[in-house]
């Protein structure tokens, strides 16, 4: 194999994964799988930034990753206000009630608390980089214990072109480029990318749930 | 969809809107409706004043979806408590009434 055809898929690699330098070793799902929860409850974000915006767009990335794994995920909006209703309408707050008080509430079997650390873009010279972080904390609703958790850090700065054409031209793209990244930084792809990351990746993320087929295979464990 | 609601909540009777065409076509193309959509909808239907069909997709997502089942039926107790209060000053429940709704009985569907 030649050099070059090894970097290019080596550096895609990187990028995607940059944020979490060593490879995460395997998780210990021995207390998920005693919780065995088979509907998550998905409660409003601690928005630990100063970004207003982020914490209802962010909730919005969640379910749908979540219930892919194979867990009944209840309708994060309508918790929201019914929580909202019940006096809770600050996140810290939620984050703080008793897991087994919130589960009830909902008949959940679990809860999922998450919270975004970062939610920036930073302007340089000629390019914006953008950087989510995130918190993922789940509880048995039972015990309250923590069955299952990951942090997340995903940054993104637009490549400047190099080589080919002009370099003014290059130039000159690179400043259209971040002038569009500044005017409507894009959150969003990027929080879908650490979602997925988070709960997806076999060995550290969500171990599927009963209404996935892989469910009760993918976490037993290597003798 | 959600996402859009959130970016601009206001816009209520669009995202009702835009709901009820998703929850028709996950009806025709899924094989099962995801998790919370049915509930969504339903919720969304309530807070435009529509609790007797919000009832209906309340029943629909505990129906398709027995995890569900203990919250639903909260919901369909508040909904029905809240209804049989109704038409009176203010409502009695757990839940405040939903907004813009005339005293009396709203047609569904009205425009404002």
């Amino acid at each position: 194999m030649s050099r070059r055809g090894l970097l290019l898929p080596l550096l895609g690699f990187l990028f995607l994964s940059l944020g979490c330098a060593a490879a995460p070793p395997k998780k210990d799902y021995t207390a998920f799988r005693a919780a065995d929860p088979r509907s998550i409850l998905i409660i409003p974000v601690v928005n630990n930034t100063t970004n207003v915006e982020a914490p209802g767009l962010f909730l919005s990335t969640l379910p749908i990753p979540v219930a892919e794994r194979g867990f009944y995920v209840f309708p994060v909006n309508m918790v929201k206000r019914v929580l909202e209703d019940e006096g809770l309408s600050d996140p810290n707050i939620v984050h703080t009630a008793d897991t087994a008080r919130l589960c009830n509430l909902f008949g959940a079997d679990s809860v999922l608390y998450v919270s975004i650390e970062a939610w920036t873009a930073q302007y340089m010279l000629i390019t914006t980089q953008v950087t989510v972080e995130f918190d993922y904390v789940m509880k048995d609703g039972k015990t309250g214990d923590t069955i299952w958790k990951e942090h997340k850090k995903v940054v993104y700065a637009p490549q400047q072109q190099s080589g080919g054409g002009s370099p003014l031209a290059s130039l000159v793209a690179a400043a259209v480029q971040a002038a569009a990244t500044k005017a409507a930084p894009n959150y969003m792809p990027l929080a879908r990318q650490a979602n997925a990351e988070v709960i997806n990746t076999p060995g550290v993320g969500l171990p599927a749930g009963p209404h996935n087929k892989e469910y009760g295979k993918d976490t037993v464990s290597s003798k | 969809m959600l996402y859009a609601h959130y970016a601009n909540p206001q816009d209520s009777e669009r995202y009702l809107e835009r709901l009820g065409q998703i929850v028709q076509k996950a009806e025709v193309e899924k094989d099962r409706i995801p998790p919370g959509l049915y509930a969504e909808y339903g919720y969304a239907l309530f807070e435009a004043g529509r609790l007797d069909e919000a009832i209906i997709y309340y029943q629909k997502e505990r129906e398709e979806w027995e995890e569900s089942r203990v919250f639903m039926d909260k919901m369909i107790r508040n909904t029905r408590r809240l209804k049989e209060n109704r038409p009176g000053p203010t409502p009695g429940g757990e839940l405040p009434p939903p907004a813009g709704i005339p005293p009396g009985a709203a047609p569904a569907g009205e425009a404002k």
